[in-house]
Parts: C-alpha cells; structure tokens; sequence
C-alpha cells in the first residue's frame, strides 16, 4: 500500500502531515510506503491513499486513489480517525 | 534536540494589515540572518496565490515558505506573532496569530525543525501561550520547556 501526504511544494505541510501519519501507521503497526509531494506530481502518481489539507481539496478530482481531507494538520486524532476509517474498509 | 527558535527569529504582538504583509515579516527575519535571498520572500507569497491558503495548517497557525531553490541560503525557521490576529481569509481557521516562515535548504535539512514544530504545535497549551507571550524571550522560554519536555 502506497499513501502519499500533499501539499503545494512537497515539503512544508506536506511533510508535517506525513511525520503524523507516519505516527500514526507505527502506533498501529501498519505497514505502508509513505511520502511527501506537491500537488503537481500527486496528480501523475499511483498511489492507494492521498492524504491534503482541505485547502488543497479542488485538486484531489484528479487523484486516482482514495481521498482524505485534512482540517487541521497538527492535530493528530484527527488524522488517526480519518486515516484508520479509511484503512479499515480495505 | 535542537533549537527550534532564537528570540533574533521571532517577533511577539506585531500588526499587519494583510497575510502579504505577515508574510513580508516573517520572510524579513530569515533575510537579516542571512538564510534566504530577497527574492525568497516573493517566492512566499506567490507561493500561496499559485496553490491556495494550504499554509494555514491548523486554526490560528500559518507556515510560509517556498522551494529551496527560490533563494535559501540556509535552513531556518522564523516566527511572527500577530495581536490580535490577521484574517487570511480561511473560514474555519481565522485569524491567524502565529506566522511562521521556513526555510529549507534542501529536502531534508529542516525534517528535524519541522518534526519539533509539529510536537509544538499539537500541544494547545502551549500554542495559547505562544499566542499571549508578550515578548520574544518569554515565547522562546515556552518553545525551549516544551522541547524539553519532548526529550525527556
């Protein structure tokens, strides 16, 4: 499985909310590629799970995978809960 | 674990009339140290008309910053705190009271700055405190206990 956390550069926020999932995946014990990208190459990528801020929503119509739509990138239960909902229908 | 602020990279209580202006303060700090050129700045802030408010990463929190190669001499991290917050015009998330602008100099020279921001950043007692300091010491001594705290 392939998750990829995007921002507008690929290296601000993005990597902010790549270190929570990454977190996140460890404290669940679940295995997955994870990187950080801007907008413009997510876009191109084949990825299972995209995971932005809802700022950056517009773009996710052109996302192959599924989709998940952060509020707030530091609050960390917020990331669990959507990302574990989304795992847990796979 | 590494400073994550020097009271020379912060700025408490400051007023602006718009996020280009916050960006412009926040992008002035890491220009007096010498950690981006000017043009940096611009890159910022055009940044955000290209990609979206996406900078606003929690309410009340923004993170500026542009691509290494638009100017970073330096990897640095700076902080503007607004009195009585800025709208950027994000609904849920305005105003806006603390501004920071990264710099990174690669891909992974921040990764340690940003890892420390965010253990900052999730505790919202210290984001109040960050908030209410009135002066850069007393912000830098809220940011230092925390980290300290992280390391124990």
């Amino acid at each position: 499985m392939k998750i990829v956390a995007v921002c507008g550069l690929g290296m601000g926020s993005s990597m902010m909310l790549k270190m929570s999932i990454d977190d996140v995946l460890k404290a669940e014990g679940i295995k997955a590629k994870l990187e950080s990208v801007d907008v413009g190459s997510a876009k191109g990528m084949d990825a299972d799970i995209y995971v932005l801020s809802q700022e950056l929503e517009k773009n996710a119509k052109d996302f192959s995978g599924k989709v998940i739509v952060i509020k707030n990138l530091t609050d960390t239960d917020e990331i669990r809960d959507k990302l574990l909902a989304v795992l847990n229908k796979e | 674990m590494d400073k994550l602020l020097s009271t020379d990279m912060v700025q408490t209580q400051k007023k602006a009339d718009d996020w280009q202006a916050v960006a412009k303060m926040s992008g002035s700090l890491l220009l007096e140290k010498d950690l981006i050129e000017e043009k940096y700045i611009e890159a910022m802030i055009k940044a955000v008309e290209e990609h979206g408010m996406y900078i606003v990463i929690a309410p009340g929190i923004a993170l500026f910053h542009a691509r290494p190669e638009q100017g970073v001499k330096e990897t640095g991290l700076s902080l503007i705190t607004l009195k009585g917050g800025v709208n950027f015009g994000v609904a849920d998330k305005d105003p806006v009271y603390l501004a920071f602008a990264l710099a990174a100099k690669d891909k992974t020279s921040h990764l340690n700055l940003l890892s420390n921001l965010s253990k900052v950043l999730q505790d919202q007692a210290v984001v109040e405190k960050l908030k209410q300091a009135l002066d850069e010491k007393t912000l830098v001594d809220v940011l230092n206990q925390k980290l300290k705290e992280e390391t124990k």
